[in-house]
C-alpha cells in the first residue's frame, strides 16, 4: 500500500504545483487586463484632479485637467507649488510654459496615430521581462476605493511599477516607480479628482502670463512617416527591447532622427543629430528628473537616450547606437 | 480605525501628545501597518496641499522623525535591504518610506532654500547627481529645485532642446499609468550645467585607466 500511497502523494503534489501555476498564470492575466482597461481610462475619461509629486529630494504639488472631445484630447497640467510650470496641450499642439526660464517651449505631440505611437502591449511576452500581481486588500485614494496592482521586473534593465486603479473607473490615482532592487524612486498620487466635471470655456488656454517670454519652436518639420529612411541603429539592447517607432525630422544640419526602442512597457527614445558649430553636447550619464540620459558623441553627430529606465539601460542602448553600414 | 485613534493619530501628528502616549502610539505603530501608512499619508498630502514642504521654515514632525528611526532600525535588525526590499515594497501598506521621503524632501528643500548661487559657479551637489562612468567627459545635469536660480550655461546643448527631446519621448511614449501631460513634467525641473573646460581635460586625462 505504501507505494500506492506515494504514487497518490506525489499526484496530489503535482496536482498542487499545476493548481499553483494555473493561480500564478489566473494572477498575472487578471493584473493585465485592469492595465489594459487602465490604458483606456487615461485616454478617454473627462476629469478634474490634483496630484502630489514626489521624486527623489522634492515634492510638488499639480493641478491636471484632461478632457477628450470629438476625438481631440485637451489637457492643462500647472505646478501649485514651487516654480511656475504650466503645460498645455491642444490637440497635437502642446506649450511648456516655464516662469523661471522666461520660455515657452512649443512641439508637436504625436500620439493622434496609433502607427506612430508605443502604446504599452500587455501580451503573454512581456512575462519574460515582469511579473504582474494584483495586491491583495484595498485601499482609499483621493476618497476612492482602488485595487493595487505590482509589476515587477525580472532584472535590472527596467523599473518596476505599483499601482492604485480607481475600482469604477480604472483610472490610476496612486503610483510607485521603483529599481530592481525595490528601492522607491518616485510617487504621484491623486489627492481630489472628479470626474466629468464642467469645464469653463478657458480652461485649457494658459493660466500663466507669457508676455516678453521667449518662444522656442522645432527647427524641422517632423516627417509623418512611419519607419522612415533612417541611417542609424541600435546594434546591441537589452534583451527584450526592440525598435517600435522611428522617425526623422528636418534635413541637412537641421535632420534628426528618433528611435524609439521599447520591451512593451518602458520605453527608450534615442536621437542622432549633428552637431551646430561651436556648440557643446553632452557627454555621459545623468538624470532629468524620473527619467535618465546618456549622451556621446559620434563623429560629428550627438548621440542623445532618454527614458524611464535604469541609468545602465539608456547607456547600453546609447553605445550601441551606430550609422548603418 | 477608531474615532479615539484617529485622535491619537492627529495628535501625534501635531505633537501633542505626552511623552507616555507618544511612547504607546509608538509601540503601537512599530506593530500596524495601516496605521503606519495612515501617518505618513496624511503627513505627506497635508504638507503637500499647504504647501509647507517649499517653505523656508519647514516642518516635519518630530514624532514622525523617531518613527522614521525605529523603522530604520528595524530594517537595520531584519536586513531588509536589496532585493528583500521587493517583498517588503509588495506588502499592501509600505508605511514609512513615505515618511521618510517627506523627512528628506522637508530637510533638502531647507538646505535649498538657504543656498542661493548667484553665477554659473558650479555647486557641489551637481557632482552628488551624476553616475560617473567610464571616465567620460561628464556634462553635470542637476535637479534645479524649486528656489534656486536659474544657471545658464552658454556652451552645452540648450536648455530647450533637451525639453524638446522630452516632449518627442513622450508623444510618442504612453507612459504606465500616466495621460500624456505627464510624460513632460520632468520639463523645468533641471538645469544644464556645463562642465569647466579645465574639469574636462582633467576627466579626459585620466579616462584611459
Amino acid at each position: 500500500m505504501v507505494p500506492h500511497s506515494r504514487g497518490i502523494a506525489r499526484r496530489f503534489a503535482g496536482l498542487l504545483v499545476l493548481s499553483a501555476c494555473a493561480i500564478t498564470a489566473n494572477a498575472d492575466e487578471s493584473a493585465r487586463t485592469w492595465l489594459e482597461n487602465m490604458g483606456k481610462a487615461v485616454d478617454q475619461l473627462n476629469y478634474r484632479g490634483t496630484f502630489v509629486h514626489s521624486l527623489h529630494n522634492q515634492i510638488e504639488t499639480m493641478e491636471v485637467l484632461h478632457k477628450l472631445e470629438q476625438g481631440r484630447v485637451y489637457e492643462r497640467m500647472t505646478s501649485l507649488s514651487g516654480a511656475a510650470r504650466e503645460f498645455v496641450r491642444q490637440g497635437e499642439e502642446i506649450q511648456c510654459i516655464l516662469e523661471a526660464r522666461q520660455e515657452v517651449v512649443v512641439d508637436l505631440w504625436q500620439d493622434q496615430n496609433p502607427l506612430l505611437t508605443s502604446l504599452p502591449r500587455y501580451t503573454d511576452e512581456l512575462s519574460n521581462y515582469y511579473e504582474f500581481e494584483v495586491l491583495p486588500g484595498s485601499r482609499r485614494v483621493a476618497g476612492r476605493e482602488t485595487i493595487g496592482l505590482a509589476i515587477v521586473p525580472r532584472d535590472q534593465y527596467r523599473y518596476g511599477y505599483r499601482l492604485w486603479l480607481d475600482r469604477e473607473t480604472t483610472m490610476p490615482l496612486m503610483s510607485d516607480s521603483v529599481d530592481s532592487e525595490g528601492n522607491l524612486i518616485e510617487t504621484l498620487q491623486f489627492t481630489s479628482i472628479e470626474y466629468n466635471p464642467t469645464f469653463a470655456e478657458n480652461a485649457f488656454q494658459p493660466t500663466l502670463n507669457t508676455q516678453d517670454f521667449n518662444w522656442i519652436k522645432p527647427a524641422g518639420e517632423p516627417s509623418r512617416q512611419g519607419l522612415s529612411n533612417t541611417t542609424w541603429h541600435a546594434a546591441d539592447v537589452p534583451t527584450g527591447f526592440t525598435l517600435s517607432v522611428s522617425r526623422v525630422e528636418g534635413d541637412g544640419e537641421t535632420r534628426v532622427e528618433h528611435h524609439v526602442y521599447s520591451d512593451g512597457l518602458a520605453t527608450v527614445s534615442v536621437f542622432a543629430e549633428p552637431r551646430s558649430p561651436g556648440q557643446e553636447g553632452i557627454s555621459g550619464s545623468t538624470r532629468l528628473g524620473v527619467t535618465n540620459a546618456f549622451g556621446r558623441l559620434e563623429g560629428d553627430f550627438q548621440i542623445t537616450v532618454v527614458g524611464e529606465v535604469p541609468p545602465d539601460t539608456v547607456k547600453a542602448i546609447g553605445n550601441g547606437f551606430r550609422p548603418r553600414k | 480605525m477608531t474615532d479615539q485613534l484617529h485622535q491619537q493619530l492627529s495628535a501625534f501628528i501635531d505633537n501633542e501628545l505626552t511623552e507616555e502616549e507618544c511612547s504607546l502610539f509608538v509601540r503601537r505603530l512599530s506593530k500596524d501597518d495601516q496605521l503606519r501608512a495612515s501617518v505618513s499619508r496624511y503627513a505627506l498630502i497635508g504638507d503637500a496641499m499647504r504647501g509647507e514642504l517649499l517653505a523656508a521654515d519647514v516642518h516635519v514632525s518630530e514624532n514622525i522623525r523617531a518613527a522614521i528611526e525605529i523603522d530604520a532600525q528595524e530594517q537595520a535588525r531584519t536586513g531588509t535591504t536589496g532585493s528583500a526590499a521587493w517583498s517588503r515594497w509588495l506588502r499592501p501598506v509600505s508605511g514609512l518610506a513615505v515618511a521618510a521621503t517627506v523627512a528628506a524632501v522637508a530637510v533638502l528643500s531647507l538646505q535649498q532654500g538657504t543656498d542661493t548661487p548667484d553665477s554659473t559657479e558650479f555647486p557641489s551637489s551637481t557632482v552628488a547627481e551624476l553616475n560617473v562612468d567610464d571616465g567620460v567627459p561628464l556634462v553635470p545635469i542637476e535637479l534645479s529645485g524649486f528656489s534656486r536660480p536659474e544657471v545658464r550655461p552658454a556652451s552645452v546643448m540648450p536648455q530647450s532642446r533637451m525639453d524638446q527631446y522630452l516632449i518627442r519621448h513622450g508623444s510618442y511614449v504612453k507612459r504606465i499609468g500616466q495621460q500624456s501631460l505627464m510624460g513632460v513634467r520632468d520639463i523645468g525641473t533641471y538645469t544644464l550645467v556645463p562642465v569647466p573646460a579645465q574639469t574636462q581635460e582633467q576627466t579626459e586625462a585620466v579616462a584611459p585607466e
